[in-house]
């Protein structure tokens, strides 16, 4: 056996794959072979010096990571319900308006738009209205625009929250 | 629990199902970054955004692999790219690897094994980099050929033949190392003997 022949025996050994017959006969080469020899035991007491030089992960890490995987949400959490949803309105109102400009100009898409907006004052104005006359009370009133505020505020946090929830996840920390 | 059990709940919003897979693998992912960076602070940050980029991508997991080659796949791409940045060579800190072997063994023997694996380690680090993965993937983490292929997304072949070569080269700057420390020994003994 020449070395070459050795050096992939020995490849197949450090592979656990070398069959016995053929374990014996490197082990014959090397007895007699002090190049062969000297790079199959350099290599071996690597290997298993590489294993003592395993190291452990600290401990702390654990924690630390899942209190920040805590804070981050994955990727589409955020994304979808906040961008996504307004995105899609805000492109149906651009292409309604894009409509309405070329139909009739900017003049008609402005009388349409005040108009649009004078009606929905009005179905809110009514709807309000028809809510007072069904409680008939001041503290509807009341009660309605402390709704209103408070869900202002509410909205206002989470969208600051989320905000800064993405922010924590798109910078890894 | 399986990988594959705990994943689906994470996808389903559970967040905590994912701390049984940091226990599990953290160990792996830490080990590979020590060994490519060569720096502890820089392996236990990377473990850390290894982890929250795989929680971050956990719908994009294919479940054909498994986990494991997953996040060492994520940990080796992230490692290269780090040092590809930083244009760096790593270089193992001497005094920490003698303060670690001190802590294993006696003053006497302490000192040889430290010089040994020091010797291993410089031999290793002066690899490059692709062949110094593969020798730290199969000889120390005890990876799989397949598995080796799933992480660093090469075939059989090229797997195969890399950590041939990784593993020539070593023996090779092995006896470099260990022809030069017995050249030290023979002078220091000479300049003993002659009193110098």
């Amino acid at each position: 056996m020449d070395c070459s022949q050795a050096w992939n025996l020995i490849m197949e050994y450090f592979d656990k794959e070398l069959p016995s017959d053929q374990e014996q006969k490197l082990m014959e080469h090397l007895k007699h072979c002090p190049a062969c020899k000297g790079e199959f035991d350099a290599l071996s007491s690597a290997f298993v010096e590489m294993e003592h030089m395993k190291e452990p992960a600290p401990p702390y890490l654990e924690l630390k990571i899942m209190k920040r995987i805590k804070k981050a949400p994955r990727k589409g959490e955020i994304i979808l319900p906040l961008v996504i949803a307004p995105l899609i309105i805000l492109l149906a109102l651009a292409a309604l308006g894009l409509h309405v400009i070329s139909q009739g100009g900017l003049s008609d898409f402005l009388a349409q738009t005040i108009r649009f907006l004078t009606i929905s004052y009005r179905t809110f104005s009514a709807a309000i209205a028809l809510l007072e006359q069904m409680f008939n009370s001041f503290y509807m009133r009341l009660s309605l625009t402390v709704l209103v505020i408070l869900s202002a505020i509410f909205a206002g946090i989470y969208i600051v929250r989320n905000i800064r929830k993405a922010k924590t996840s798109f910078n890894g920390g | 629990m399986e990988d594959l059990v705990l994943i689906r709940k994470c996808l389903a919003g559970r967040s905590e199902a994912f701390e049984p897979l940091i226990a599990k693998y953290k160990n792996l992912v830490y080990s590979i970054a020590l060994n490519t960076l060569s720096d502890k602070n820089e392996a236990a940050d990377v473990t850390q955004e290894v982890f929250l980029k795989a929680w971050a991508n956990l719908s994009k997991y294919n479940p054909e692999f498994s986990f494991k080659t997953w996040i060492a796949r994520i940990t080796v791409n992230h490692c290269i790219n780090i040092n590809q940045k930083n244009k760096r060579v790593v270089a193992w800190d001497d005094e920490e690897m003698g303060r670690v072997v001190s802590e294993e063994k006696g003053p006497e023997e302490a000192v040889l094994a430290c010089e040994k694996r020091l010797m291993v380690r410089k031999a290793i680090e002066s690899l490059p980099e692709m062949y110094r993965i593969m020798i730290n993937l199969y000889h120390q983490e005890n990876l799989s050929y397949e598995e080796i292929c799933t992480i660093t997304g090469n075939p059989m072949t090229i797997v195969k033949n890399r950590l041939y070569r990784a593993r020539k080269m070593l023996a090779e700057k092995l006896r470099e190392y260990t022809g030069k420390s017995l050249e030290k020994e023979e002078i220091s003994w000479i300049a003993v003997k002659h009193g110098t």
